[in-house]
């Protein structure tokens, strides 16, 4: 039996070119339409930004009031920038889609964005059992 | 001296941009773009209920970018020449929002 092909059919290259097209085309109205959103702990202060950081939306239950005109401020600025932190992880995602990923992972170092950290890697050593010490053999 | 090295001297030059605007005891300032640098609140603000609160944050914040997103569209056109660039970039703005009048308010509230 043989393998099948891993090297892309010029019909497949074009395809790909024109698909990268178009999403970039639509890259500024999809990057427009991005929201992020925040909300704290009691679910009193809610918050939606786009990806500039500017205020979408804002809601507030009676409750949010009772924080006080100083810390109530102070709230809606500190969500506002949670909330721009994960609007910009959805544009960068969608950057991702027209520029390919390791521009928007180079977008992500330069915006302070946190990366999905790497899997665990155990190293292995000949002979030496990583589980050691992990399981038990149950012996009758 | 090339595009970028204008654009950054003129940036530097015209300092930090920052939008401001205020009503009903709710001041919002904004960098370009509409990011929050602060919302300050006056014990008055929060009289007029939760709703009414939140209106008025996000359309005073609104105001503000607009201002700011205005500030930084002169900066960009001084060092660039005139061409607009801010629509590219996702910053448009309204002018009317930029205005310093509070045209729509004060009827609206007798």
């Amino acid at each position: 039996m043989t393998q099948p092909s891993q090297r892309r059919t010029t019909e497949r290259l074009l395809a790909d070119a024109e698909e990268r097209l178009r999403v970039t085309e639509e890259l500024p109205e999809r990057l427009a339409s991005v929201r992020g959103w925040a909300y704290n702990g009691d679910d009193t202060v809610h918050v939606t930004v786009d990806v500039h950081g500017a205020l979408t939306q804002l809601r507030l239950d009676e409750a949010a009031l009772a924080l006080g005109a100083e810390a109530l401020g102070a709230q809606i600025v500190e969500l506002s920038h949670r909330a721009q932190q994960a609007a910009m992880g959805e544009g960068v995602n969608i950057l991702g889609d027209a520029l390919g990923d390791a521009a928007a992972l180079d977008m992500m170092r330069s915006a302070g964005l946190a990366l999905d950290p790497e899997p665990e890697v155990i190293p292995y050593t000949p002979g030496v059992d990583p589980n050691a010490g992990g399981w038990h053999v149950i012996d009758r | 001296m090339n595009q970028r090295e204008r654009l950054e001297q003129a940036f530097a030059a015209a300092g930090p941009i920052v939008g401001r605007a205020d009503a009903d005891g709710v001041t919002v300032e904004v960098s370009v773009g509409g990011r929050l640098r602060s919302v300050r609140l006056t014990p008055q603000a929060l009289r007029y209920g939760a709703a009414q609160l939140a209106q008025t944050v996000v359309a005073t914040a609104a105001r503000a970018t607009a201002k700011a997103n205005q500030r930084a569209e002169q900066v960009y056109a001084q060092a660039l020449g005139g061409k607009r660039v801010l629509d590219g970039l996702g910053l448009s703005y309204d002018p009317a929002l930029a205005a310093d009048e509070d045209f729509d308010r004060d009827w609206t509230r007798g």
